[in-house]
């Protein structure tokens, strides 16, 4: 079995995940919280992976992160740091889909913390950030779990923005989904591929049930 | 003046003027007005949560806003002890958790006596462990009362803290606020649509209407001024009499209470066994108008246990009701139908009997 590919997929997830969940409870705090011009127009562009085709979404990152893209040139003549078709690549290309599926979920946590709560925790002397620390945080905690689950189990899942961005390099960005797709491609190597697929499906199957438990644990 | 709150400030918004200069020395003052009268923004500026335009707001000495000074302290740093309608405890955190919650961030504290203290006062000891999904509402009011007490607030303001509390639940919780505010030296701002609530533990009345203060004096004052009535809903009024307690008769579980000389005698029934009254403690009794009829003469051959002979001192037209300001020793305000009241040719100066029941009378030991 390609224990590699499911190693590498793993890798990707946790490092996607423990990347994109600090960043989404900041923005997710600031999304259910704040009020602001312009946060409908945030709000959608964060949303946009979610709904786009994750080729496209690929195929943007490498406008602006490829060798000769609009960050990536700069990166790659001033400070020799090439990210297209790497394994951070397919970090970037896994977090940046399964963002806005984080994000979504810790808002929703964050706006059903009662604001009042957070009030009266004010007004026994917590500053801003103990109030966030103590009483929001920990109440949205479920959620933001379930949140974590879904993100890590859809950077698992990842396949046309990693294999746009990050290409299809054995070892380096060949995930799961990408290796089933390989096996697949050439004759006699079913069975190799359906324990492959098994293997995806038992990690899906056990991210969802999770997710539930974290739910359900509100 | 040391521990006084002073505000002075201006706030607008839209359809609605904010503009109060106060003191509010220590002790409880209720806070009365209609809704939209400007109550809970008062208290919002207090503590922080919504700031004022202009003007300023000291507490014990310590600016806590000064436009001016371009001084805004953050609600966090107020030593402002905020009690929710809904009490606003934190569901992931124990009773004793939630209690000691604001002693981690202030310090001085001598938590280990303060907790018992406290808890014992508030007769929540046994709830301790307990989490607040497992409290009563009126257990939930006085853990909430605990926990900002325990924050060692500068100043307390209780928001509404009976209306999601039914009238049984009320007058329990009542004696605890009561019993903690005499052991306070802070002002105490309780904000209450409810005026029988309010009296009940305070006799001092600020009295908001369209954002402003219409008077901040005693209500046995304000009882006599025309303006209370009009913005008070007319069963909200209430007399408030203090008198003496001169015998106790435990067989029919009545009181006799005295005041202002010897004739001046009001029958109050007790439940024995459940209250203790002791000849001379003082009481206040409290009678709503509209619970009094006024007669020409003595009464004779009637259930009414109490008729205090008085002369009218002042009448007010109040639409389809007059109101009967009359002197019997103490005086008492009287709501008749005007019909009534011109059959009778009520009119300043009319010699009148006041009588009610006894069951019409409720009264608390002071």
């Amino acid at each position: 079995m390609d224990y590699q590919a499911i190693w590498l997929s793993v890798k990707v997830a946790v490092f996607t995940s423990l990347i994109a969940l600090p960043l989404a409870i900041g923005t997710g705090y600031v999304l259910a919280r704040k009020h602001f011009r312009g946060k409908a127009v945030i709000e959608a562009v964060l949303h946009l992976p979610m709904v786009m085709p994750p080729v496209t979404t690929g195929y943007l990152l490498l406008l602006l992160l490829g060798t000769n893209g609009l960050l990536g040139s700069f990166l790659n003549q001033w400070l020799g740091i090439r990210i297209a078709f790497s394994f951070g690549a397919a970090v970037i290309a896994a977090a940046v889909v399964s963002f806005p599926l984080i994000i979504r979920s810790v808002k929703v946590a964050m706006q059903m913390v009662d604001p009042g709560l957070e009030e009266a925790s004010k007004s026994l002397g917590a500053s801003p950030v103990k109030t966030f620390l103590f009483i929001t945080l920990p109440l949205a905690w479920p959620g933001i779990l379930g949140g974590f689950v879904l993100g890590f189990a859809r950077s698992l899942g990842e396949f046309g923005a990693t294999i746009t961005f990050a290409g299809n390099i054995e070892g380096e960005t060949r995930t799961l989904p990408l290796a089933i797709y390989a096996k697949m491609q050439v004759p006699g190597q079913e069975s190799e591929t359906f324990l492959l697929v098994a293997v995806s499906v038992v990690i899906s199957f056990v991210a969802i049930i999770g997710s539930h438990f974290a739910y359900q644990k509100k | 003046m040391s521990g006084c709150l002073k505000i002075n400030i201006t706030l607008q918004r839209p359809g609605f003027s904010f503009r109060i200069n106060e003191t509010f020395k220590p002790g409880i003052t209720g806070v009365f007005g209609q809704s939209g009268a400007g109550k809970t923004t008062l208290l919002q500026c207090i503590s922080g949560g919504v700031h004022p335009e202009n003007g300023y707001i000291s507490s014990n000495g310590h600016t806590l806003f000064s436009k001016s000074d371009n001084v805004n302290v953050p609600s966090h740093k107020r030593r402002v002890g905020y009690v929710f309608q809904e009490g606003r405890l934190f569901p992931h955190f124990s009773v004793r958790q939630n209690l000691l919650y604001g002693t981690r961030f202030r310090k001085n504290n001598n938590t280990g006596n303060a907790l018992e203290r406290m808890t014992g006062m508030l007769n929540i000891d046994h709830l301790i462990d307990k989490y607040p999904g497992s409290l009563s509402g009126g257990e939930r009011q006085r853990v909430a009362l605990g926990r900002a007490l325990l924050a060692s607030p500068e100043i307390l303001l209780l928001d509404e803290p009976f209306s999601a509390l039914d009238q049984e639940l009320r007058q329990q919780i009542i004696p605890y606020i009561s019993k903690v505010a005499k052991h306070l030296n802070i002002p105490v701002l309780i904000v209450s649509h409810d005026l029988p609530d309010i009296i009940k533990l305070t006799s001092r009345l600020c009295l908001l209407s369209k954002g402003e203060v219409v008077a901040h004096d005693h209500y046995e004052a304000l009882m006599h001024q025309q303006y209370l009535f009009n913005i008070l809903p007319a069963a909200d009024a209430l007399n408030s009499i203090t008198m003496e307690v001169k015998s106790v008769n435990p067989e029919d579980g009545m009181i006799v209470l005295n005041g202002f000389g010897e004739g001046r005698r009001v029958n109050v029934t007790f439940e024995p066994g459940v209250h203790n009254y002791t000849r001379g403690s003082k009481m206040k009794v409290f009678l709503r108008p509209d619970h009094i009829v006024l007669a020409r003469g003595r009464v004779e051959g009637s259930s009414f246990r109490n008729q205090l002979e008085g002369r009218i001192v002042e009448t007010f037209d109040e639409g389809p009701r007059l109101l009967c300001h009359v002197d019997c020793g103490f005086p008492l305000v009287a709501e008749v139908s005007r019909a009534a009241g011109r059959e009778l040719e009520l009119q300043k100066g009319t010699r009148v009997f006041c009588l009610f029941k006894t069951l019409a009378l409720d009264a608390v030991q002071v």
